[in-house]
């Protein structure tokens, strides 16, 4: 059995969600809301999550 | 990337909470598994709401273990359901074309004809003969080299009903579920 369950672990623990509620999905089914300008604080941590991806 | 804004954190936090219900999920690896190469192919048309191109994706399985896979936006816009599959198809002959010739580099020559299973069958007829009609005539020239393959008989492509493709809806390539048919196709 070849998995990633460690390294899954370790990017949600780096991005504090480790006890998050889990979905069955990785996408809503609604669209995401481009228009929407209001800007996330943190851009910086925003590219480490998702370069961890 | 350079500005995030809330709904697009919002969005990657969905895909970390996805994370979180399928870490343990993982390729499962079988001793003595048969060295045959088959791939799956599927698209879904006018999949994506801002430009309306279509989504490809293709699996393919060396015995009974995925070995390469892929789900990405195709780079025109089709026409119809048969044309959206196709380029899927000709993406997925590529692949398996690529790993049929790796495999017989590494002195381990696939036993049989290499299948594709495709679940459109407008794509299938399309892949055995020139059916040049009006929908279809703009495909463009390169998608067509997977008619040449079919003809060297380098590839078989054969039909597949959608509910047959367990393993490749599992693999959650490229369509939306609701909680009971995704629960379905895990078991």
């Amino acid at each position: 059995m070849l998995s990633q369950h460690k390294y899954v672990l370790d990017i949600l623990c780096r991005a504090s969600m480790s006890s998050c509620k889990p979905v069955d999905t990785p996408v809503s089914v609604s669209k995401l809301d481009l228009s929407s300008t209001v800007l996330f604080s943190d851009p910086t941590r925003f590219r480490q999550i998702v370069g961890a991806l | 990337m350079h500005a995030p804004t809330e709904s697009r954190l919002a969005a990657v936090k969905r895909i970390l909470r996805y994370l979180k219900g399928t870490s343990s999920y993982g390729i499962h690896l079988t001793r003595g598994s048969s060295l045959s190469l088959h791939g799956f192919t599927d698209a879904d048309w006018v999949g994506s709401v801002d430009d309306r191109k279509s989504t490809s994706g293709y699996i393919v399985f060396l015995g009974t273990t995925p070995v390469s896979w892929k789900s990405g936006k195709q780079r025109t816009v089709a026409h119809s359901s048969a044309e959206a599959e196709y380029k899927a198809l000709a993406d997925g002959t590529a692949e398996v074309l690529w790993l049929h010739y790796l495999l017989t580099n590494l002195c381990f020559s696939p036993s049989s004809v290499t299948t594709i299973w495709c679940n459109n069958l407008g794509a299938t007829y399309l892949s055995a003969n020139s059916i040049f009609h009006a929908r279809t005539k703009h495909v463009e020239v390169d998608y067509h080299f997977v008619r040449d393959r079919v003809a060297k008989k380098e590839i078989q492509i054969r039909f597949i009903s959608s509910k047959e493709i367990k393993y490749f809806n599992a693999m959650n390539v490229n369509k939306k579920f609701n909680n009971s048919r995704l629960k379905n196709l895990y078991s």
